[in-house]
């Protein structure tokens, strides 16, 4: 199957790297995700079971832009953006979790998955900040999918901590 | 074919506690024995807003709610896509939960 995937499409790259239990390092998470600067906000994908759970990374420093605003001399890491790399992670989850279906139907064509919208963020806490030098580590947890919209369970851990918890919505 | 023990479902009482999970569920200003049993829903997609005034136009992510709901509530379990077009109304969603409670172990074995 992952012969004839490489043969026909020009970008597999991705693809193969999701029978890779040891994760997905960047190269691979940006085939997967659009974001791009500012805003790709996962580093490496440690554990990956396609449309089912997922775990990421989030290296934190002072360098990274909003850390300018937010806030002056004081730089913590803004919930919001916790909420998107975790809703990033869940959307590798799901994406790769449409293609490893398509894969196991025997498609090898087709548009690319695209579940990744945020639709709803039914329920959030933030326990700790966030600060520079910290790694964030990005639960997911598919919950229920109905009709393209995708229950998620998340979870952000520091040093094994909870910072934050909730569930997101996720559409197609 | 479902075999051995079934239970008999109150379709009356289903529907009510539909109204009252949905109004909870969604935070709707509105009286749950105000929902007609027949009356669409949700919006069609694309169509947002559309027929306003007759049904309380959900949409997808609110019909994800309800379905969490519904498997909370009544501990049945909801097959994404198979029983899309049973979320209409309240009478045809009502119809749903009542088969589903009535005969659990043929569905879950339908859907394993």
């Amino acid at each position: 199957m992952r012969e004839a995937a490489a043969s026909v499409e020009p970008a597999p790259a991705a693809v193969l790297e999701l029978t890779n239990p040891s994760g997905l390092e960047i190269e691979a998470i940006m085939e997967i995700l659009p974001h791009r600067y500012p805003m790709l906000l996962v580093d490496r994908i440690t554990r990956l079971e396609p449309g089912v759970s997922a775990e990421g990374l989030k290296s934190v420093t002072v360098n990274e832009p909003y850390l300018a605003g937010h806030f002056p001399g004081h730089p913590i890491m803004p919930g919001v953006l916790i909420v998107d790399a975790l809703a990033q992670v869940a959307g590798i989850m799901l994406r790769t979790g449409v293609r490893a279906k398509r894969a196991a139907a025997g498609q090898t064509t087709g548009e690319p998955g695209r579940p990744g919208v945020l639709a709803a963020i039914p329920r959030m806490r933030f326990l700790h900040p966030v600060l520079p030098g910290d790694q964030l580590r990005l639960h997911t947890r598919h919950v229920k999918t109905f009709a393209n919209t995708h229950l998620v369970e998340v979870e952000g851990r520091v040093n094994g901590e909870v910072v934050a918890h909730g569930e997101l919505v996720l559409a197609s | 074919m479902p075999v051995g023990v079934t239970q008999s479902v109150d379709i009356e009482s289903v529907k009510m506690g539909l109204k009252s999970l949905i109004v909870e569920r969604l935070k709707l200003e509105v009286e749950p024995a105000s929902i007609e049993d027949g009356a669409p829903l949700f919006s069609a997609a694309g169509e947002a807003g559309a027929e306003a005034g007759t049904g309380l136009a959900l949409d997808s992510v609110e019909a994800l709610e309800i379905v969490v709901g519904i498997e909370e509530k009544w501990g049945v379990v909801i097959e994404d896509d198979s029983v899309a077009n049973e979320f209409y109304s309240i009478d045809t969603l009502s119809g749903l939960v009542k088969r589903l409670l009535e005969a659990p172990v043929a569905e879950a074995a339908a859907s394993a």
